[in-house]
């Protein structure tokens, strides 16, 4: 099976970089795709709503540019997981605020993306793990992003998929 | 009757040069795992840096059943030294000449 991910910065050195850790491509925030936090407008370019405004969500799953929800911090409710079930859309799960972050923030953030997963499997929403790494110290390999999304609560077969769901959308 | 402790090796590489042969270097690693891992899980898994293959390439050692514990505790350990500082779990492995190999092939 083949993994993506999706960092949220740009290096010309993220080909190679990416084949060492086990990715078939690494896929690069606002080169790729665009990370926005309401939808105005409406162009081709892929995109995904990061909001945890309920309103910017429901407006970004009506457009068919958009290909998924990544929630900024809060978990999310039943009938925004619903929606995106209903749309067809994906739920990103953001590793690196995780990893990344210290101490009780680290904790209370492991808790929310864990509650967040297990809602998401319980309504059957397609969940999508990236790693949204700020830079290269952020990223993971995608041995340890199956072990990550393991520690989120899927099991090994959805975390394959989890780390797969990608390649088939950009 | 011979004792064999079952180990499992991983191939970790860093972001950036960290000299894995020096003792304090090692030991401030060992602390990040730790505080991730607690201490029951830590000693269960037992890591050692078992060979240094350039200066970003290392491989440890953990007792078979836990290396992916350890992969997992190096995704969550982003500083030594006080530096920030990423660890890459590259391959995993029975044996060191089998990760040595698959070194020579990828870098």
């Amino acid at each position: 099976m083949r993994f993506f991910d999706l960092a949220n910065f740009t290096d010309d050195a993220l080909g190679a970089f990416g084949k060492r850790l086990g990715y078939e491509k690494i896929f690069s925030a606002g080169k790729d795709v665009e990370i926005i936090d309401a939808v105005r407008g409406d162009s081709q370019k892929r995109k995904i709503v990061m909001s945890d405004s309920a309103e910017a969500v429901a407006k970004g799953l009506k457009q068919g540019s958009v290909i998924g929800i990544m929630p900024r911090s809060a978990s999310v409710s039943r009938k925004t997981l619903d929606a995106i079930k209903n749309s067809e859309k994906l739920l990103f799960l953001n590793v690196s605020q995780i990893t990344c972050a210290e101490g009780n923030s680290r904790l209370q953030r492991l808790a929310r993306a864990r509650g967040t997963a297990r809602s998401a499997m319980m309504a059957k929403v397609p969940i999508v793990v990236v790693s949204m790494a700020e830079d290269k110290e952020g990223m993971m390999s995608s041995l340890q992003m199956l072990e990550v999304a393991g520690f989120l609560g899927l099991d090994h077969a959805r975390a394959k998929e989890a780390l797969n769901a990608l390649g088939g959308l950009l | 009757m011979i004792f064999r402790r079952k180990m499992r090796y991983l191939m970790v590489e860093a972001s950036e040069s960290v000299a894995m042969n020096d003792p304090k270097r090692i030991d401030m690693l060992k602390r990040e795992l730790l505080s991730f891992l607690g201490e029951l899980p830590y000693f269960k898994a037992n890591p050692q840096v078992a060979a240094q293959l350039n200066d970003k390439v290392f491989i440890i050692s953990a007792n078979r059943g836990y290396e992916r514990n350890i992969a997992l505790g190096l995704a969550f350990a982003k500083k030594l030294d006080g530096r920030k500082v990423g660890f890459y779990t590259i391959r995993t492995s029975g044996t060191i000449r089998s990760l040595k190999d698959s070194f020579r092939k990828i870098y």
